[in-house]
């Protein structure tokens, strides 16, 4: 009997979560986002003062400012950052991991394609992002409104405080999450592209993890020649959610980057695709 | 016979106020204000600070005398330090100032007396100017310099409550530094997008006021901030 592509799913994301390994990234982010939260609950007034004192030398701040909308902000902005690792771990052996083990063989034995198992490999991926971002929306967002009330925003930025009105943050929050879900598909996919090159589940965690580690770096570096490399770095458009705080939002901006996070998803998944399905490699062959 | 009498009226009240000091004119606006005791009004506020990126608040603004203000609003706002009528307030008291008319100049169409004080005691305030009409015993502009707020210019556009010295519209402009985080507290590492500077080293803040209420008592809960 063929399995059903939801029985593939279905055993895929039980291999996936039966590995303690998968459970790093949301014992990770509860304790990034109880931190914070603490941080924020204890001394936030002092935190914003800090950030404030400068213009407040001409004007006086008023209001409730470490609102959860704030909070949840100051998360997403530290948490974004070191998600992908957190991804990669997980989605960086699902190829190379079972080739390592040996139970590829076993599973490409069964009338399924190479491209459905794939497919089926890259969906269980996206499950995982999924569940991860939707552990850290309801740890950030409605636990934060929670503990600090609602109430209108301060976007806190290097080069200027954006105050946006409570109303106006929930659509902009849900559009920063789908943002990191597209980014973190990029990651997941560049992971599965790695994992389907080796039989060693450790390397494509590894190399994915420096290569996120090395785009990083080259993203902060104000250097003139790296200019138009960072344009094609998905780490640079993995923080474009940033930009929904803006006011006005800039639309193409946002649109671009979305383009080349989706682009490299393709990307890496076609390469994915083309290699483990035409290719034939030793763990099959011997 | 008509026109003499005219003639002698507009010169006895000419010279009067030819004759008025400048502390009698600015006490005299003093005066006028101070016959309102208790006001409140709806405010819009616009911002335009140089690092500061908000939309029009609305609220409430509420004056008790002699200093009880307060600017009451729903979300955050940056708010001048001053409370405007203080300044007119601390008019009341002519022994504690010096004060001298430097000259005159036309804003919006209107003549204005420029006064200067100088306190006598070492307050906050280091100088003031005023810009005053003499017929309306008005104070339309005002520029203090303090000591922990740097200079701060106040344009007042009086309207429909003018009878009572009130502005429909007052125009806070001041000095602000340049403002910046860095990257590490902001969290804002590895930006895409940077924007141009804005190097302006003034902001300004707009309140205009609607729906006065006058004279009618506001409790002083109102004031507290909550």
């Amino acid at each position: 009997m063929y399995p059903s592509f939801i029985q593939l799913l279905r055993a895929e994301i039980i291999k996936i979560f039966s590995r303690k390994r998968s459970f790093i990234g949301f014992a990770a982010i509860a304790a990034v986002v109880f931190l914070i939260q603490l941080a924020m609950y204890v001394d936030g007034e002092n935190y914003i003062g800090l950030i404030t004192q400068s213009i407040e030398q001409s004007i006086k701040l008023s209001g409730h400012i470490v609102t959860g909308n704030m909070v949840c902000f100051i998360i997403l902005q530290t948490l974004i950052i070191q998600m992908p690792l957190l991804v990669a771990l997980v989605t960086g052996d699902l190829i190379s991991g079972e080739a390592q083990s040996g139970t590829i063989r076993l599973l490409l034995t069964k009338p399924v394609s190479r491209e459905k198992i794939l497919f089926v490999k890259f969906v269980a991926g996206l499950i995982y992002v999924i569940a991860l971002i939707l552990f850290l929306g309801i740890l950030s967002y409605p636990l934060s409104l929670l503990i600090f009330g609602n109430g209108d925003m301060m976007v806190l930025k290097s080069d200027e405080l954006v105050i946006l009105q409570s109303a106006d943050t929930v659509w902009r929050f849900i559009g920063a999450f789908f943002i990191a879900f597209l980014s973190l598909t990029v990651v997941s996919s560049l992971s599965l592209m790695l994992s389907c090159f080796t039989n060693n589940s450790i390397t494509p965690i590894i190399t994915t993890m420096s290569i996120i580690i090395l785009f990083t770096i080259i993203g902060t570096l104000d250097v003139p020649i790296f200019e138009t490399l960072k344009q094609f770095l998905f780490t640079t458009h993995m923080i474009i959610w940033r930009n929904l705080f803006d006011n006005p939002i800039n639309i193409s901006f946002i649109s671009k980057s979305i383009g080349v996070l989706t682009a490299q998803i393709a990307l890496f998944y076609g390469i994915s695709h083309y290699y483990f399905s035409k290719k034939r490699h030793h763990w099959i062959i011997v | 016979m008509k026109k003499i009498i005219f003639v002698l009226a507009v010169l006895i009240f000419g010279l009067d106020a030819l004759a008025q000091t400048p502390k009698q004119v600015l006490y005299n606006c003093y005066y006028k204000f101070s016959k309102l005791n208790d006001f409140k009004a709806d405010a819009a506020i616009h911002f335009d600070v140089p690092g500061l990126n908000m939309k029009q608040a609305n609220g409430k603004i509420l004056y008790r005398k002699p200093n009880k203000f307060r600017i009451k609003l729903m979300g955050i706002a940056f708010l001048p330090k001053q409370n405007p009528f203080e300044s007119i307030n601390g008019l009341a008291d002519t022994n504690t100032y010096v004060a001298v008319s430097i000259g005159n100049e036309k804003i919006n169409q209107v003549s204005l007396e420029i006064i200067n004080i100088i306190p006598l005691n070492q307050g906050d305030l280091i100088t003031g100017k005023f810009w005053v009409n003499r017929a309306e015993n008005l104070i339309y502009q005002y520029e203090l310099t303090t000591r922990s707020s740097g200079t701060v210019m106040i344009n007042q556009k009086m309207g429909e409550q003018k009878i009572h010295a009130l502005p429909d519209e007052i125009k806070f402009t001041f000095d602000v530094s340049k403002f910046k985080i860095p990257k590490g507290i902001a969290m804002d590492i590895n930006s895409a997008k940077k924007k141009s500077l804005d190097n302006r080293k003034t902001g300004t803040i707009i309140m205009n006021f609607a729906k006065f209420v006058l004279n009618k008592k506001i409790k002083d809960i109102e004031f507290t901030e909550e």
